[in-house]
């Protein structure tokens, strides 16, 4: 899966910065079962996901619907990209799920400060991310009403 | 008239006695006052004898006084006018006279005053006893040596009854330094007289004419007549008259004659050579009196040598020392450390009996000191940073007393440590010598005769007065000493906190460290760890109808090694942060709705084991929530973990006494929480080991999956807030774990 895929208008957009390749690999298998519902896009780097975000928010592609995003990354990290998308108009609407390895308790305070719509702890095993990643389509696919919906 | 009435009006009186112009001379003399021009102005009673007619009113003195005399005159109107100014000379010896008398000449203003000496039956000292005099003051080497010397030689030349080096000090009170007497007379020596024994004007005039003869107390003085509007001014004249209340005061002593010389220094009067008579009357020689007067000169001049020598030798040695103590305190790692490497140092800038160090407060003592709190409020309310005091009476001060017997102070000497709040550096004397001996009783100075005429003192025994409550006074060089302490304790102090602030900077460093490791360990290890068990998974899930039983037996250890190793890093993650302090916050928390939570969260593992739990009634207490929250939780797991029957578990509090094994500082009424199993206990050789970290004392997962944290966690948090735990537990017979959290306040039991 990549960008490149061919975009459908009743997927949603889901993007994921994630710098692991294992653990994108991970993410990718488990979220295979709602292929259907989901279009993935995967960065591997925070200053890129910015880039991308960037020249989607001046319309030269479509922006995503949801974000999935690491905190620990080189470059620029998850918090930095948090904070450039809740800073940025036209970006700060969409959802960003936190979806990392650290529990400290000050990340995600932190990341809560910064207007994280979610902070969810990476599982260590496969069956429970099946489960959280499940629960997490599930609800930001179905149940919650996204911005822009009404227009679709 | 009260005694204090009596004793001012008389020193009022006494300093206000015109004693430079006293108007009459000694019995032993003729004065005769004579204007530039040899005109006579005044002359005393009886000087018409000397040629045979009136004196007062002639117009030149040379017209009747024969050829001697007349030249006389005329060498002191002429060649020698400059020579005599305020300063009498012999201008004419006895033994060359026809009139037989040593004439004896000074310059006052526009006056010559003659005086006309009956000559000395006495003979001068012998030139060698002179010399030999002189060579011994000079090789005196210190001045109580010279003292000594002075005396002794000074009666030797005299042939006075008793011989005294009299020292005043600051206040001109004074005292007998040394003495000489033949005669078995009444010694004065270490005896103290009061300033007002020498009034103010009669120290002026001792500076002005050194020399002050008394030849025969009881010898009529002679007045002078005079055809002058002014009174004359007799300040150089060695025969003045003296004042008939000094003749009582040597009257009441049963002095007859005497002789004061005075010892300068530094343009202060430092002393007297005091001679005493008691025999008889006692006339000196001119050139005898000359002789004393030359060596007192040589005298002041070798005093000011000595004592400024000394004070050199002290202050140089003093500034050694001084930096010595201040290497050493900059060496020091605590101010205090500092102090008592450098104390003997310090101590030798002051001479004091006692020391007391307050630092931040908190006074390290030596000795007998006073309490702390008051010396503490003494201090501070005073601005100063250099404090003396010579009565702690005088200051509202208790006078402390020292178990030990010693010497209690009286006075202290008080440096403050710059830069360090409440800290002081405390020195301190005892009273002074207990007892002063004085020539008389001072306190009655005063004698009232019946018809009510003030006279000195009659007394000369020597009086005690007890000092009470008074330390010798501290020096001008003790303060400077002092204040150069303070000014470079800023510096040294300044060096500590310097130190201290480095410390503090290393120590959070190092914090920060340990949080960016257990971060980066969160992480890094983590997510590999994640990985090896999803490609276990992935495996299993893509390839398993190629997979014998073993393989996946093996995949299956690899998801267990994994789980084990994840908690390994769980458990060295939560240590890490209960490290924090700043995590650890105090609230109000009831305890047993902390137990009932933790219960609850639990409450898988209690179904699934069956477990009995009994909580006793729990006080809410001011604690830190999260704290508590894991230690029982900790607790009641393990309790519940570490059993093979259906686990009973009981939750309490009690007395720490009640439970054996509490360390040695935990007070037995102390409050005690306790968590007590009926499972397979721990044998006492594992007491201490089962607290540190990854120690489990059972392999693999029988009872259960448990990082070997939880203990290690448990005790940290207990110990944060100032707790202690402990075992009480034996193989097969359960375990009680109790612990206190003394920080606690109880809001309600």
């Amino acid at each position: 899966m990549s960008a490149s895929s061919t975009p459908l208008l009743v997927r949603r957009r889901l993007l994921i910065v994630e710098d692991s390749d294992d653990d994108f690999y991970a993410f990718e298998r488990a979220v295979r079962a709602h292929q259907d519902k989901l279009a993935l896009i995967r960065l591997a780097r925070g200053d890129e996901a910015r880039d991308w975000l960037s020249a989607a928010n001046r319309g030269e592609h479509r922006l995503p619907d949801l974000i999935i995003l690491d905190l620990n990354m080189p470059g620029l990290n998850g918090h930095q990209v948090l904070e450039f998308i809740k800073n940025t108009e036209g970006l700060r609407h969409i959802p960003v799920v936190i979806f990392t390895t650290s529990d400290n308790p000050e990340e995600v305070e932190a990341a809560y400060d910064h207007y994280a719509n979610a902070f969810q702890v990476k599982p260590l095993n496969y069956d429970a991310l099946k489960a959280e990643v499940s629960s997490l389509i599930e609800y930001w696919t179905s149940l919650a009403e996204l911005p822009g919906e009404r227009e679709l | 008239m009260s005694t204090q009435a009596i004793e001012s009006l008389d020193l009022d009186a006494c300093a206000r006695e015109p004693i430079h112009t006293p108007g009459a001379v000694q019995g032993h003399v003729d004065l005769v006052v004579l204007n530039m021009q040899a005109e006579v102005l005044a002359a005393s009673e009886g000087s018409d004898a000397l040629f045979g007619r009136e004196l007062v009113g002639l117009s030149d003195l040379r017209s009747v006084a024969g050829p001697a005399v007349s030249a006389a005159i005329d060498a002191c109107l002429g060649a020698r006018l400059d020579d005599l100014r305020e300063n009498p000379q012999l201008v004419l010896a006895a033994s060359s006279s026809p009139i037989e008398r040593d004439v004896i000449a000074h310059v006052q203003g526009e006056r010559l005053l003659l005086e006309f000496e009956t000559p000395s039956t006495i003979a001068p000292p012998e030139l060698d006893a002179t010399n030999h005099a002189m060579r011994a003051i000079a090789a005196a080497a210190d001045v109580q040596t010279l003292c000594e010397v002075v005396v002794s030689t000074v009666r030797a030349m005299t042939g006075f009854d008793r011989v005294m080096v009299y020292q005043f000090d600051a206040d001109y009170h004074g005292w007998v330094r040394a003495e000489s007497q033949v005669g078995g007379y009444e010694p004065f020596l270490g005896l103290h007289y009061p300033a007002s024994d020498i009034p103010a004007q009669a120290r002026a005039l001792f500076l002005a004419n050194r020399t002050r003869v008394l030849v025969d107390r009881d010898a009529a003085r002679r007045e002078l007549r005079s055809t002058a509007d002014e009174a004359i001014d007799l300040t150089h004249a060695r025969s003045r008259a003296v004042s008939p209340i000094h003749l009582e005061y040597l009257a009441n002593m049963g002095v007859q004659a005497s002789l004061n010389i005075a010892l300068e220094s530094r343009g202060r009067l430092w002393g007297l050579i005091a001679c005493h008579h008691y025999a008889g009357s006692r006339h000196l020689s001119y050139d005898a009196r000359a002789a004393c007067e030359v060596l007192a000169h040589l005298v002041s001049l070798r005093i000011r040598v000595l004592e400024s020598d000394a004070s050199d030798v002290l202050e140089r040695e003093l500034s050694e020392r001084h930096g010595a103590a201040l290497r050493m305190l900059a060496k020091a790692e605590t101010l205090e450390d500092g102090v008592r490497a450098s104390r003997d140092e310090l101590a030798s800038q002051f001479d004091a009996s006692g020391f007391t160090m307050i630092i931040r407060g908190e006074a390290k003592r030596e000795g007998a000191t006073l309490d702390t709190e008051a010396l503490l409020q003494h201090l501070e309310s005073s601005g100063e940073s250099v404090q003396i005091v010579e009565s702690l009476e005088a200051e509202g001060l208790e006078r402390p007393t020292d178990p030990a017997g010693g010497e209690p102070p009286a006075g202290y000497l008080a440096v403050r440590v710059p830069h360090a709040p409440m800290s002081w550096l405390v020195w301190y004397r005892p009273e002074q010598a207990r007892e002063v001996r004085w020539g008389g009783d001072p306190s009655k100075k005063v004698h009232v005769s019946k018809d009510g005429r003030v006279s000195p003192r009659k007394s000369f025994a020597a009086w005690k007065e007890q000092v009470r409550g008074r330390s010798a006074p501290w020096t001008a060089r003790e303060r400077r000493a002092a204040e150069r302490l303070n000014a470079s304790l800023s510096d040294v102090v300044f060096r500590e906190k310097q130190r201290v602030q480095r410390l503090r900077q290393e120590l959070s460093l190092r914090n920060r460290e340990v949080e960016t490791f257990a971060t980066m360990a969160s992480h890094d290890l983590r997510e590999p760890l994640r990985g090896i068990g999803n490609y276990a998974t992935f495996l299993r899930e893509d390839a398993a109808h190629m997979l014998d039983a073993d393989a996946t037996q093996h995949l299956d250890r690899i998801d267990r090694l994994v789980r084990r190793m994840y908690g390994l890093i769980e458990g060295m993650l939560a240590l890490s942060r209960v490290g924090r302090v700043k995590a650890v916050r105090y609230g109000a928390v009831d305890l047993r709705a902390v137990v009932d939570q933790v219960l609850v969260d639990h409450a898988p593992l209690l179904e699934e084991t069956g477990a009995q739990v009994l909580v006793s009634e729990l006080p809410s207490v001011e604690t830190w929530e999260v704290g508590v929250r894991t230690v029982f939780a900790n607790l009641i797991t393990n309790a519940i973990r570490y059993s093979d029957a259906p686990p009973r578990v009981e939750i309490g509090t009690a007395k720490a006494g009640a439970i054996e094994g509490a360390p040695a500082d935990v007070d037995e009424t102390a409050r005690v929480f306790y968590v007590r199993d009926a499972g397979i206990g721990i044998a006492d050789e594992h007491h201490e080991q089962i607290f540190r970290i990854f120690h489990r004392l059972h392999a693999g997962m029988n009872y259960g999956e448990s990082t070997g944290a939880g203990l290690a966690i448990v005790r940290k948090v207990i110990e944060l807030m100032g707790g202690h735990i402990w075992l009480r537990s034996a193989l097969g017979a359960g375990s009680t774990f109790a612990f206190t959290l003394p920080l606690m306040a109880e809001l309600s039991s």
